[in-house]
This record gives structure tokens, sequence and C-alpha cells, in this order.
């Protein structure tokens, strides 16, 4: 029988603010969802927007 | 002529200084014997253990569903010990309509999936009247994944004891069979469990994700049982936009609102576009795209065959992009290849819009698929 891979993942949160464009990657933290209006830009200040969240999976 | 004679003639088989040392025949003649008489025994015994172990991991996968859904129930409504009601809930079942005679079938599947996911509701919303409505979705995703998982190893569990029973290998060798799919399947659902509780977006879930970023800051309104569409514009086509209600874990009801838009709204629907995650074959690289013609929608195939049939009925061409990915895959936390399929997705849209459809044309964007942690 072939040996289980383990697998481990994280899951993060990306935002994306409206305005200048700049992208942020951060942990996901219960309560996000795509879409919805995330941290302020920290460039800008302005509101940004969840537009991704994904897990990166690596072997362990 | 006894068995000492018969060893004594194979004698001569025997490599030389060793004539008349007839029991070393006995090494290989005995096991021969024993294979022939108890063969079948041993073979059965190898199956059994393989089989018993493969159900161990599925129970206990069982047992975990059972218990985060519990978990979960109890952190909605800690005055409550929704153990019984859960213990009940896993065993319930939907029997579907007969289909000895299966014309007008789909109308009465619609009909009892309807009454099913309404009682399902009712049963969650009683863990605790101020429930909303993403957290009723998520308890409604667990509490299904833990019941499939409770009807897989229960299925198992059936043909086990069967095949002990009555000695049959055969019984054992058909569930060792198909045990590798099973065991897929419940791994895919015990690891669901925890997407479900997150809010996590699914795999599943790339289709409403492409279509939920169209929508974003336009008019949007209900026009089916938890699902949305939208109005937009692009290179002088009018693009209608639809997905399930999010951040909820919601499938909707898309083939009832294509009818409605159709039927009821006299929208005069040029072409028909598709985006829903698929199930790639072994080989295939998780979020791969690919490009087609038909309802690509999953399911029991009730919204399929009503997309088929209005399209048919007027003629629609009905176009479909996939984005390929594993039963694990869609079901499970969104893994970073398929949220990066995203641009070619979004770009292949378009081109299929600019290539398949006239300036002035009506073109309705579907994205299909379980809108879990995604809104629009
Ligand atoms: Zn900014």
């Amino acid at each position: 029988m072939r040996k289980e891979e383990k697998e481990k993942h994280v899951v993060y949160t990306i935002e994306e603010c409206q305005q200048c464009g700049l992208k942020t990657k951060r942990t996901f933290k219960l309560g996000d969802f795509v879409y919805k209006v995330g941290e302020l830009c920290s460039k800008c200040k302005t509101a940004a927007l969840i537009t991704t969240i994904y897990a990166e999976y690596m072997k362990i | 002529m006894n068995l000492l004679d018969v060893l004594l003639q194979l004698d001569m088989f025997l490599p030389e200084g060793l004539e008349g040392q007839w029991w070393i025949s006995l090494i290989w003649i005995l096991p021969m014997f024993l294979f022939i008489f108890y063969g079948q025994k041993l073979q059965m015994w190898m199956v059994l253990n393989d089989v018993t172990k493969s159900m161990k991991k599925i129970k206990s996968m069982k047992e975990n569903a059972r218990k985060e859904a519990i978990g979960y129930a109890k952190s909605i409504n800690t005055n409550m010990d929704p153990t019984e009601r859960i213990d009940k809930f896993v065993e319930y079942f939907t029997i579907l309509p007969v289909d000895m005679d299966p014309n007008g079938i789909i109308p009465k599947v619609q009909h009892f999936m309807r009454v099913r996911d309404n009682r399902v509701k009712n049963e969650v919303k009683k863990l605790s009247p101020t429930m909303d409505a993403l957290t009723v979705s998520k308890m409604e995703n667990i509490l299904e994944a833990a019941t499939i998982l409770n009807m897989i190893f229960k299925v198992v569990r059936h043909f086990y004891l069967m095949g002990k029973k009555s000695s049959s290998v055969f019984f054992l060798v058909q569930l060792q069979m198909i045990m590798p799919i099973l065991l897929q399947e419940a791994e895919a659902l015990n690891k669901a469990v925890d997407a479900f509780k997150a809010g996590l977006p699914i795999g599943d879930g790339i289709g409403p994700m492409i279509v939920g970023k169209m929508m974003l800051n336009k008019e949007k309104k209900i026009i089916a049982k938890e699902t949305v569409v939208c109005e937009d514009r692009y290179k002088e086509r009018i693009l209608y936009l639809m997905k399930a209600e999010g951040p909820a874990g919601n499938v909707g009801e898309p083939g009832t609102a294509v009818e409605k838009l159709i039927n009821e709204m006299a929208v005069n629907i040029n072409s028909i576009i598709m985006i829903d995650a698929a199930l790639k074959l072994e080989g295939e690289k998780t979020g791969d795209i690919a490009e087609g013609i038909g309802a690509a929608i999953g399911g029991i195939g009730v919204d399929r065959f009503q997309i088929e049939d209005i399209a048919t009925k007027h003629g629609i061409p009905v176009y479909a992009i996939i984005i390929k990915q594993s039963v694990l895959d869609a079901i499970t936390v969104m893994r970073k290849e398929i949220a990066e399929s995203f641009d070619k997705v979004n770009k292949s849209i378009f081109d299929v819009i600019e290539n398949e459809t006239k300036k002035g044309d009506v073109v309705l964007i579907i994205g299909v698929g379980n809108t879990l942690g995604v809104s629009q």
C-alpha cells in the first residue's frame, strides 16, 4: 500500500486596494470572505477589498 | 500405491546425494495441497484484513464529522445539547421519485429536493432562532457532509458483514475494488467540514468568484431561491450576470432563474456562458481550464435539464468554461492553483463574448457552484 503523503496548508487572504492597486497578503482570519471590504490600505488609507482567499499546500 | 510410494518415486527429481530422502518432497507437496484446499480461505483472510482497515478509517472520519457537527451546533447555541438532534439528522434520507416512467420526472425531483432543503433548513434553525443566513448555510453544509459520510460507512459495513456472514470472498472483493474511490470521497468530505466551519471559499466556488467580481458595485436582485442576477454592458452587448447569493454556502437555483429570466421577464437571450468547476481526470493538472459546449452544471440534474430545455426551445447556444479539479479540491478550501486560474477564465469569457456574439446581443453569464465565502 502507498504511503500517505502528508500535506500541510496555510490559508491566505489577498486584499487589493481599489485606489492604488496595492496588494497585501495576510493569513486568513475568521469572518473574511471574498469581496468583503477589508482593512485600510497602508499607502492611501482607503478601504481595500478582499479579492481572493486560497490555501497554499506544502509537503511535510 | 500409497503416498509413501509416490514420494519414493519422486526421488528421481531430487539432487544427487539426496536420493532416498523422500521427506524432502514434502516441503513442496504439503504447501501445494494447503493452497489447493485452503487458498480461498487465505485470500479471504487477506481481503478481510484490507477491508477492515479501510472501514476503520471511514468510521473514524464519520465519527469526526459527527463530532464537528455537534461542536459547531454547540458553538451556535450553548444552552442546548444538540447531540440527539444531530444523531437523528445524519440518518435522514430522501426517496427519489420512481423513474420507470421518466416522463415529467424533473419537476418531481425538484419538488422533493426543495422539500428536503426546507426541512433541513427548518431543523437547523431550531438550533437557534437568531441564526443568520451564513451560519445556517454553514451548518447545513456540515450536516450534509456528516450525513453522506454516515451513509458511506453504513453501506461499507453492510457489505463487510454480508461477506463475513456468508464467508463469500466475492462480496469482500467487490468492496475491496471500490474502496479506494470510497476512501477518496470520504476523505474529501471529512476535510470539507473544516472549510465549511470557517466559511472558506471551496474549489467549487471558482465560478461564483469570477462572476461575483463582475457583479461588484452593481444593482443586484434575487431572481430565484438564493440566486442573484444583475445587468452590465460590454462592447455594445448587454450582459446578465448570475450566481448563487454569497457569502453563504448556497448553490442557488440557476435553472429556475434562467427560466424566469426568459419566460417571465421576457429577456431575449442570445447566448449563455456557464463557468463551473469540473472533475479532472488523474494526470490532469488542478486549475487547468477548458472550453466547450453544453450546460456545465453538476448536482442531481434538475438545473441542467431546465437550462438545456429552455436553450433548445429558444435555440440559444450554451458555451461552457470549466476549471479542473479533483473531488477533494472541489469541496475543500480553494487551492492557490484554482484561484490563479481567475485571469485565464476571465479572458476566456470575454473571448467567447467577442468571438461568438454580435453587437447588440444579450449574453447571460452564470457562475455555477457553491458560493460559500464568496460575495458579489
Ligand atoms: Zn491604496
